[in-house]
């Protein structure tokens, strides 16, 4: 076996090749083919370019995987510490036991907390007038938080193994996500007025077309739990603001 | 043939595969690589209609589209919609044909844009269908990785999950070039057949997609008290603007 010589640019080098994962997701294996491809600079360096021990040793990571594309750099740091102190088939243990874990955290985090959260605020950039603005506050509110978290997670897992788990656990991030949330919706409130009141039908100096629209979105939300669809919900919408320009004799 | 002919048809096509050379690109961001947010709505339209003339109309539709799917997650083996997708073929739509026009005004192209957005809520189902069939492609990946690794080669053993990427591209290249073609093809004749006077009711309209997103978002969140607190915001915001 060779030695390990742990160096900041093959983290890096793994952890770049991470950012592709999920290139070859798919139903027998999930993301298995996306960790052995992370992971394979680590090993060609441990086990040489060819060999019977490489290729046993990139069997094993070729198993079944999936996690939460975020949280799996936490994973991915684990395996290469464990790798790099010989107890790969351990790392490859925890980290099933961890997927399921990171998936439901990360998703409720990531997609279900800060996408929706960064997408409001540059909506709300958006109907201040905000123009460009609103897509570059989408991505950098977003990829701070999204690349921040990734790099440190994976950088704490390759450094400090499974104390990583410990560290991700004092980050209460359920809880950040419900604060999340609220902040959303708080959002949502300010920007729905400000979108209605030179989009909507208005009548000078009423609140009319901001608190009417207000009351669309909460119609709305009875609606949708009502098992109404999308379509006809916005064609419902629609049927209304044209209704609201016959009253109105137009908008703006 | 006729000249006219020609050059709608050479139009047609090269505009398609403009939208399908940038929204393939793009469409990568949403699962194959990154996750870098490149792929929402909001983003994903200001480019590509960057790319086709309008950077303004596809923010415009970006806009529209940014909340309709959000609360949609791709947990597990669950496929949400693609939004990417529909965003891309609608922004890059919306961009060339009012790129075409001579002198497009803020109503028409919001009619265009609502018009659009209808159209990619229909789509919804196909977009998921497409991805699934995508990962089930990539089923053979796993195959092609454990025979090279027989054939002792590990090192292409692990570049095979880069053809994932290519499966990524090539579905969406396809799908997009297709779709551009037929909608670039039968649009701009019935966007024209449209009276101006209903052009009018862009603006509003699109504004009602932007509402029933807002309400699909708080909807899904299914946080206690969310109508209230959002109520609240609402009607005190509207009291500080008047």
């Amino acid at each position: 076996m060779h030695t390990v010589i742990r160096h900041p640019r093959l983290e890096t080098r793994i952890f770049l090749r991470s950012l592709g994962w999920q290139a070859s997701w798919n139903y027998a294996r999930m993301q298995g083919l996306g960790l052995a491809y992370a992971i394979y600079p680590l090993l060609e360096q441990r086990y040489g370019s060819d060999g019977e021990p490489l290729r046993r040793q990139m069997k094993k990571y070729l198993g079944f995987f999936n996690t939460n594309p975020v949280m799996a750099a936490a994973v991915l740091g684990i395996l290469v510490n464990f790798e790099c102190h010989d107890r790969g088939d351990e790392g490859l243990r925890l980290a099933t036991t961890l997927n399921s874990l990171y998936g439901a955290v990360g998703d409720a985090f990531f997609w279900g907390g800060i996408k929706p959260l960064t997408a409001v605020m540059a909506l709300l950039c958006y109907v201040g007038g905000g123009g460009w603005w609103a897509p570059a506050t989408l991505l950098i509110g977003y990829n701070l938080v999204h690349l921040g978290i990734r790099w440190y997670i994976y950088q704490a897992g390759v450094h400090h193994g499974f104390e990583v788990v410990e560290l991700i656990h004092r980050w209460q991030l359920p809880r950040v996500k419900i604060a999340a949330n609220y902040l959303t919706i708080v959002l949502l409130g300010v920007m729905v007025p400000v979108a209605a009141a030179d989009r909507l039908p208005a009548l000078t100096g009423s609140l009319l077309p901001q608190l009417g629209a207000a009351g669309m979105v909460i119609g709305g939300i009875v609606l949708l739990q009502r098992k109404m669809s999308l379509l006809q919900l916005v064609l419902a919408g629609a049927l209304l603001a044209i209704i609201l320009v016959g009253i109105g004799g137009g908008y703006g | 043939m006729n000249p006219g002919l020609v050059e709608t048809l050479v139009w047609i096509v090269s505009s398609a595969f403009r939208i399908a050379g940038v929204g393939a690109v793009i469409c990568l961001d949403r699962t194959a690589w990154g996750q870098l947010m490149i792929s929402r709505p909001l983003v994903a339209g200001t480019l590509t209609g960057a790319a086709c003339g309008s950077a303004a109309t596809g923010l415009l539709t970006g806009a529209a589209l940014e909340l309709l799917w959000l609360t949609e997650l791709p947990v597990g083996s669950t496929i949400p919609t693609d939004d990417t997708m529909l965003t891309v073929l609608a922004a890059g739509l919306a961009a060339t044909i009012t790129a075409r026009q001579p002198n497009p005004d803020p109503e028409t192209t919001a009619t265009l844009v609502f018009l659009l957005v209808i159209a990619a809520i229909l789509l919804a189902p196909l977009s998921r269908r497409l991805d699934d069939a995508v990962r089930h492609r990539n089923r053979q990946l796993i195959t092609d990785a454990e025979t090279l690794l027989l054939a002792a080669a590990p090192h292409r053993a692990a570049a095979v999950h880069l053809r994932g990427l290519l499966h990524f591209w090539g579905y969406a290249f396809a799908a997009l070039l297709g779709a551009g073609v037929v909608a670039l093809a039968i649009l701009p004749p019935l966007f024209t057949a449209i009276p101006t006077g209903i052009h009018a009711l862009g603006p509003p309209l699109l504004t009602t997609v932007m509402l029933a997103g807002t309400a699909s978002l708080l909807s899904g969140m299914h946080q206690r008290h969310a109508v209230a607190v959002f109520a609240g915001t609402a009607l005190l915001t509207s009291l500080v603007w008047l």
